[in-house]
């Protein structure tokens, strides 16, 4: 040893092969090239039993086994070369026997001229050394991460090709529907043109067979065979108004109609036209939504709706339910409706025929609206293209819900009129000095006629709307928006969670709840049973744009929280 | 003619030296297939210190010097080579480094795609400079191994900032090579 004490001259150096080395699980030892041991980690005090301060200008080679010559030559070649150099040791172990390493070893503090070299050995067990089986582990590892790298893009991937494989079902369903609207449409101008010039035609047989009769005597032996002609030829317009319904170019008289109005002046007629083995029954609200429309071309498609229900009810008893009622449509309930054209979101009135007939089959339901199909043996397969044109001239929407041997109901949508709301069709416009509130009205009700009507309503009187389908629902929503709501409109008959339990359930939320309650009872009735619970009013179903202001007016004034 | 004489007289390219070159470029190959090249690298450069401690002590006996200087280190570099068929010559040289070129390898096309093997080159010469000037630092710029048409091999003969900037190995005179 050159220079005075090793532990002296490089103080530092040791001090900072303690702060690396110590917490390091392998052994490290610092040694000369000489072969004197500097200092040892905690691992390596561990593994030789040496002591950090008593360590100093020991002799490696007492504690390895290896031949001193074989030590002093690693030594050497370590000391020449700051990179690793790769080697073997074989420790001696208390009792149990040398203890093979591997070790890497650098010169940390080259040889100089007043100083010998520096040497840090770094050992590791063979066990967990990079053996070959230990490398191929690695590389297995290796392997499995790029696998999981790849598998996480193959994830990517997978969701791009979900997602591309759903764009190209979007479009071809899309153009599918394009396809349909077009073979409609061709098909559409043909029966038009069609019927357009049997029309011309039937006039003049229609016409001249009328004309001979007036000139026939009574007793003519042709007149039999003229009524014939002249029955044939109204059966032949009739046909001809049926293709010119298809292509949407029959007669058009827009008139503002009520669909339960309309539909209770056909009920005799529509009675005596079902199957005898059928019971028909309608279930028409009053204060429906208005609709613009032909009220002609609208008995013929009811009429061809009831008569196709008796006619799937057949010689089986069966119920025909005929319904109207409101209801607010979004983007998602309409694209579920047949052929979609984009129809706009809000407020229709709605006309359904129920039968519990033999229902539809998935083929069968694809080609309803096809001209000239038909399931009938005598059918002409017109009736139904005629629904689906008049509709179409509506701009309305048709579902169509059937089960093979269950039976079949077919929706139709029409838009209401907007700002014609039930008894309001002469209401003055908002602004003539009548009540108007603010803020946000919660309307939960399980019928989604009051819901949709009521909500228009309420928007009239200046209210922002929020609607829940029953009391569990109601209670969610208010539980999401106490701050906002300002009252509560709610239904006392309801399924599952009724007005009154709602009514509480809002109340253990906030006391402060402002509720009104609506109900087909009379109000005696209900208020004895809300008696001293802070009901703020009653509302009886069904309601009109009046009663409802006025009835929220004292709600409001009832209370002291204003609106808004 | 017998299938002895067959045998002996088929022209096929097998020789010791071809066999011992295959050999090492087959070693070398598992080696760093194995455990890597950084490992495999150590490995070799065990091995190429100690054939540069032999060769460097050949050359200090034969020459019956203490150590050899700067000028008999370089001549001694490109003469090692030139006695293992390389052919090393000087490109440029300044009293800190000195920049050796080769156009053959003494492993020949065997080299190829085995860098490890050029440790044993890095080694020999960081032995033998080290050893006897007391440091060296030998950088691989270009290698045939690599893929390069020929080697350009930076050794720096003392420390220096330039040396401390380039990428290599460093090599340090020991206690035993101290003359």
């Amino acid at each position: 040893m050159k220079g005075g004490s090793i532990l002296v001259r490089h103080a530092a150096l040791i001090e900072h092969f303690h702060t690396f080395t110590d917490p390091c699980p392998a052994a490290h030892i610092l040694v000369t090239e000489e072969g004197e041991i500097v200092a040892v980690n905690i691992a390596a005090q561990k593994l030789s039993g040496l002591e950090r301060d008593t360590c100093n200008g020991k002799k490696l080679s007492d504690f390895v086994s290896d031949r001193p010559d074989d030590l002093l030559q690693y030594l050497h070649v370590c000391a020449r070369n700051r990179r690793p150099m790769p080697g073997a040791i074989s420790w001696r172990q208390t009792g149990n026997g040398p203890h093979e390493y591997r070790c890497q070893g650098f010169v940390i503090e080259p040889h100089s001229s007043d100083s010998t070299a520096l040497v840090i050995i770094h050992c590791e067990t063979k066990d967990v050394a990079g053996n070959k089986f230990i490398a191929l582990n690695r590389k297995m590892e290796e392997l499995e991460a790029a696998y999981h790298k790849l598998a996480s893009h193959a994830e990517v991937l997978k969701s791009e090709i979900a997602r591309r494989m759903q764009v190209e079902e979007e479009q071809r369903a899309l153009e599918k529907q394009m396809h349909h609207v077009q073979k409609l449409e061709s098909l559409g101008i043909m029966a038009g043109g069609i019927a357009h010039d049997f029309n011309n035609m039937l006039m003049a047989v229609l016409g001249n067979a009328d004309l001979a009769l007036a000139d026939l005597e009574p007793w003519s032996p042709v007149r039999p065979f003229i009524e014939e002609i002249e029955k044939v030829s109204r059966r032949a317009a009739d046909l001809c108004r049926q293709m010119l319904a298809y292509s949407g170019r029959g007669k058009f008289v827009v008139k503002t109609v009520n669909l339960s109005d309309l539909l209770l002046d056909m009920a005799g007629m529509l009675e005596i036209s079902v199957s005898k083995k059928a019971v028909l029954k309608f279930n028409c609200p009053e204060n429906l939504p208005p609709i613009d429309s032909d009220p002609s071309q609208l008995r013929q498609i009811i009429m061809n709706l009831v008569i196709n229900a008796s006619e799937a009810i057949g010689n089986r008893s069966g119920v025909i339910t005929v319904s109207t009622g409101a209801v607010e449509c979004d983007r998602a309930y309409l694209a579920a409706t047949f052929l979609d054209e984009n129809l706009a979101e809000g407020l229709y009135t709605y006309l359904e025929v129920a039968d519990t007939g033999h229902g539809m089959d998935r083929e069968t339901k694809a080609k309803l609206f096809d001209p000239f199909f038909t399931t009938k043996f005598t059918g002409r397969g017109l009736g139904m293209s005629a629904v689906l044109g008049i509709v179409r001239g509506h701009k309305g929407g048709i579902k169509v819900y059937s089960e093979p041997g269950r039976g079949t109901a077919i929706k139709l949508l029409f838009p209401a009129v907007p700002d014609a709301l039930p008894g309001d069709m002469h209401e003055g416009p908002a602004g003539d000095g009548k009540w108007q509130g603010k803020g946000t009205v919660l309307l939960v009700d399980d019928d989604e006629t009051v819901r949709a009507v009521g909500r228009q309503m309420l928007e009239r009187l200046g209210f922002n709307v929020l609607t829940a389908n029953d009391g569990s629902q109601g209670v969610a929503a208010y539980r999401e928006h106490t701050a906002e709501i300002d009252l509560v409109l709610l239904d006392l008959t309801m399924p599952h969670m009724d007005g009154e339990e709602t009514f509480r359930e809002m109340r253990r939320i906030s006391a402060e709840v402002r509720v009104i309650l609506s109900s087909g009872y009379n109000e005696q009735d209900v208020t004895q049973r809300f008696a001293g619970k802070g009901l703020a009013g009653f509302i009886q179903k069904p309601y009109t744009l009046e009663p409802l202001r006025d009835t929220i007016q004292k709600a409001f004034e009832k209370t002291s929280r204003p609106p808004g | 003619m017998s299938t002895k004489n067959v045998l002996s007289e088929l022209q096929i390219p097998l020789e010791r030296d071809l066999f011992l070159r295959t050999l090492i470029r087959e070693l070398a190959g598992t080696l760093e297939d194995v455990v890597g090249f950084d490992e495999a690298a150590g490995y070799i450069s065990l091995v190429g210190q100690n054939i540069g401690e032999w060769i460097n002590n050949l050359y200090i006996r034969e020459l019956a010097v203490d150590a050899l200087s700067a000028t008999q280190v370089i001549n001694v570099l490109l003469d090692l080579k030139s006695r293992i068929q390389g052919d090393f010559f000087v490109i440029e040289q300044d009293e800190n480094k000195v920049v050796l070129g080769n156009t053959t390898c003494p492993f020949t096309d065997k080299v190829v795609g085995r860098p490890s093997i050029c440790m044993v080159t890095s080694n020999v010469f960081g032995v033998i400079i080290a050893e006897n000037l007391g440091y060296a630092k030998v950088v691989l710029q270009e290698t045939i191994a690599q893929g390069h048409k020929c080697c350009r091999v930076k050794v720096y003969l003392k420390p220096s900032p330039e040396a401390d900037t380039d990428e290599g190995r460093e090599y340090f005179g020991t206690a035993r090579g101290s003359h």
